[in-house]
């Protein structure tokens, strides 16, 4: 099973990047294999559409899950329609997050929890 | 000719002067081109006759045709589209209906579609303004002639409540604008900001009237409103408004200078003026030098602008 994850940096020791369309990179772990790939998003770069096109990357990628903090409506309506599940990340760290994925630990979010453009702000928080 | 209203700030005063400039017009054409909050007919009082449908062409989607390769998604500037395994999903509110995705659709399976986004509304002004709403011991009395604007010709975009995409509905508004020998003048009302949609509608314009006021935050959203002027190399100058004191000038005058750019006029900070505005009377009927300053503006836009 292929697996995302939004972080700020580019190894497993990153912390997350709360936000799903913005973030700063995706990792991308085969959990059969551990093997890693870093996705650089660039999402804060794009002025509209950030979700979309993050959306889009993963379903390439034919990622099973992602991890993440806040997910706008347009991202969440792609990742639900490909049958991307979404997980909320409860720790900062990537790697203690696909831990306690792996142990079943995470909840599952089936609605946005973020709102359109969201990601703009939060970078402040 | 055309003059362009802009400000760079909200709120400095485009709509009061370019009213006032229209009336002061005896024929012309005055467009309201802050198509998501259109607010001059307040204060010109049109009749309005015809009503026109602006409509963005948006991509439709023949899923029997459709490969799900994926072309028109990477394509689309503004991630309108998204292509998963068999589903292509079409976010309508970003799609800025430039056809792209259809010319890269190597199967034919995108078709095109209207979808109305808002209209252009155009009408004659041939209201008489009811002075009567303001105080009789003022000097709005000095004015017992309410010009009423007959030559006027007056046009506006709306957009529907909603949608983000102002650029087209400016587009129409602005549609067959060429001055004509009735109609020699064309005073457009530009949205505040310096986005996409003021860029479009000072676009094509003889000459641009920057409406700013004695505030940093005037001068700097003046100096921005300037460099889109300049890139699209359009004649510009200033009408600085809510002057308190001759000092406040100070640093927007050393900025026209530096600019090599006119202040044609300036306005005071006056609560007569800010009492017509709250009755929705022009300026001109509030102030009594502005017919005389509007006059003086036009004059010497015909100059900077040797038309």
């Amino acid at each position: 099973m292929k697996i995302a994850v939004t972080a700020r940096e580019q190894d497993l020791n990153s912390v997350i990047d709360p936000r799903f369309g913005r973030c700063f990179y995706f990792i991308l772990v085969d959990l059969k294999t551990n093997e890693t790939e870093i996705i650089d998003n660039m999402g804060e770069d794009v002025s509209g559409g950030a979700g979309i096109q993050a959306a889009q990357k993963l379903v390439k990628k034919d990622v099973e899950a992602v991890i993440t903090g806040n997910v706008g409506p347009n991202a969440m309506e792609i990742l639900q329609a490909a049958g991307i599940k979404v997980y909320q990340a409860v720790d900062s760290n990537v790697k203690e997050n696909i831990t306690k994925f792996q142990a079943g630990e995470l909840n599952l979010i089936t609605t946005p929890n973020a709102n359109k453009k969201a990601g703009l702000k939060s970078w402040w928080k | 000719m055309i003059i362009t209203v802009a400000s760079g700030k909200g709120g400095t005063g485009k709509t009061i002067i370019a009213t006032s400039l229209a009336l002061c017009l005896e024929n012309g054409v005055f467009i309201d081109a802050d198509v998501e909050e259109p607010n001059a007919y307040i204060f010109l009082k049109p009749e309005i006759k015809e009503v026109k449908p602006v409509f963005l062409n948006v991509p439709l989607f023949n899923a029997e045709k459709c490969t799900y390769c994926g072309k028109c998604a990477d394509f689309c500037q503004f991630k309108a589209i998204a292509v998963i395994p068999e589903q292509v999903i079409f976010f309508a509110g970003l799609c800025h209906g430039c056809g792209g995705c259809r010319l890269v659709c190597d199967s034919g399976a995108i078709e095109e579609e209207k979808r109305l986004i808002g209209e252009v509304q155009t009408g004659q002004i041939n209201q008489l303004l009811n002075l009567d709403v303001l105080p009789p011991d003022t000097a709005f009395a000095r004015h017992k002639d309410p010009f009423t604007g007959q030559g006027l010709i007056f046009r506006q975009g709306k957009l529907n409540l909603g949608e983000a995409l102002a650029v087209p509905v400016v587009r129409a508004v602005k549609e067959d604008l060429t001055p004509k020998n009735s109609h020699p003048v064309v005073i457009i009302d530009a949205p505040p900001g310096t986005s996409c949609p003021v860029v479009e509608a000072i676009n094509g314009s003889d000459y641009c009237l920057l409406v700013t006021e004695p505030t940093p935050f005037g001068l700097s959203d003046l100096k921005l409103a300037r460099e889109i002027v300049k890139e699209l190399k359009i004649p510009a100058g200033v009408v600085v408004n809510r002057v308190m004191a001759e000092d406040d000038l100070v640093e927007i005058k050393m900025y026209c200078q530096e600019e090599n750019i006119p202040i044609l006029a300036t306005f005071p900070f006056d609560r007569q003026i800010a009492y017509a505005y709250s009755k929705g009377i022009p300026l001109i009927y509030a102030y009594p030098e502005g017919k005389e300053k509007m006059q003086t503006i036009l004059k010497q836009i015909k100059k900077e602008s040797n038309q």
